[in-house]
């Protein structure tokens, strides 16, 4: 099947087995590994990457990479961890406070947790802490405790706040 | 530990050759750790960066190799208290305080000391609340992925509440002792009795891990030990 999705603001296209997953279309037809497989099973969240459809507004929604097909996304936006960052050599906030925040150890979940949160600022600006730890149940960390995690996203609500054009 | 005494005779030998190329006495010589510059006391005008040392070191440059085996084991040590919270209702038992120290000696990495005791931690409550590889009859595994088995997520746990607790080992130079995953080994029963605590008043005295809520409701309902609840949940 042809499928042309726009990965990070470009334009790919390939002709793809009809079963290719969005996340295999991303790492290997696009060439983003960013985006990691977990457990193929929409369970721990690894592979999330922010999808709309042409001409929506906003960041997207954040979607499980590896139940979705490639055809699926044809036509629509993605964005992966790679685009969230604007060029500019600095960090998105949300990467930012991951950092800054030592949210992470291994670093596997760390993708799809950053776009989770990306989505998650999006449509609450201002969680608690218990909104960030509801959100991001979807997202399995085996090392942290999430505790780290959750500080970083709290950390980066008003910078993301900040950034987001008036 | 090699490490730091790998580090100590290099920079022995880097004063060494400082001394060499400065014209001045070894014991005149001093390294600021931040620029990682070789000075004479009190000669801002003079110094030799690390780049410079090694250079003049020449071919053999400046090499140590160390080996540490301890006389002894280190004992790190820790103290976990936990807080849960019991429905009644559903058996669904929850964390909601978690307070621990955890002494490694000298920490040598607070933020990487401070993660290994937030990632143990939440594998320790995990096998308390929830998580439990299961077997049919036949041996098969029911719970062999992730869609099955009860990995525990940021939503059932609360953020961790960590005293600092340093007490130094003689056995090692550097005071060191194990950090890694050491919330695994108090989480676990500290979290466990804490929601037969929780319950205590109703009778109950003992549940099986993990706590699942058709154990603990179990238990609730017969003021029931762990043989019978077993039974109960399969």
């Amino acid at each position: 099947v042809k499928v042309t999705i726009t990965v990070n603001g470009k334009q790919v296209a390939a002709d793809v087995a009809d079963r290719t997953l969005l996340v295999h279309f991303l790492r290997e037809v696009a060439n983003l590994t960013a985006t990691n497989v977990g457990c193929d099973s929409t369970s721990c969240g690894a592979c999330t990457v922010l999808m709309k459809g042409a001409g929506e507004e906003g960041v997207g929604k954040s979607v499980k990479s590896c139940t979705v097909l490639a055809a699926q996304a044809d036509g629509s936006e993605v964005t992966t961890a790679e685009g969230l960052a604007d060029g500019s050599g600095e960090m998105h906030p949300v990467q930012a406070a991951f950092h800054a925040e030592h949210g992470l150890q291994c670093g596997f979940c760390t993708p799809g947790m950053v776009m989770a949160t990306v989505s998650l600022l999006a449509e609450n600006p201002s969680p608690t802490e218990e909104e960030v730890r509801s959100a991001l149940e979807g997202n399995l960390c085996r090392c942290t405790g999430y505790h780290n995690i959750i500080r970083a996203v709290l950390a980066a609500a008003p910078a993301v706040s900040e950034r987001r054009p008036a | 530990v090699a490490v730091h005494k790998a580090a100590l005779e290099v920079k022995d030998q880097a004063r060494r050759v400082a001394a060499d190329m400065l014209e001045a006495a070894e014991a005149d010589l001093e390294l600021n750790a931040d620029s990682g510059i070789w000075q004479v006391r009190g000669d801002p005008g003079t110094s030799r960066s690390w780049a410079d040392v090694a250079t003049h070191a020449g071919a053999d440059g400046l090499v140590a190799y160390v080996q540490f085996a301890g006389d002894a084991p280190t004992f790190p040590f820790g103290s976990h208290v936990a807080v849960a919270e019991v429905d009644t209702e559903t058996g669904k038992a929850r964390l909601i305080r978690h307070v621990t120290a955890d002494d490694a000696g000298t920490v040598v990495s607070p933020v990487l000391a401070e993660g290994q005791r937030h990632g143990g931690i939440a594998q320790g409550v995990a096998q308390a609340l929830l998580e439990e590889m299961l077997y049919d009859a036949d041996g098969n595994p029911l719970t062999g992925t992730l869609a099955d088995y009860a990995a525990i997520t940021a939503a059932e746990l609360p953020s961790f509440e960590l005293v600092q607790s340093e007490t130094p080992t003689n056995i090692n130079p550097l005071g060191v002792k194990g950090i890694g995953e050491a919330g695994t080994i108090g989480a676990t029963p500290a979290t466990q009795n804490a929601v037969i605590d929780a319950v205590s008043h109703l009778g109950v005295r003992h549940i099986d891990m993990p706590t699942t809520p058709s154990r603990v409701w179990a238990a609730i309902e017969g003021g029931l030990g762990g043989a019978e609840t077993r039974r109960v949940t399969r």
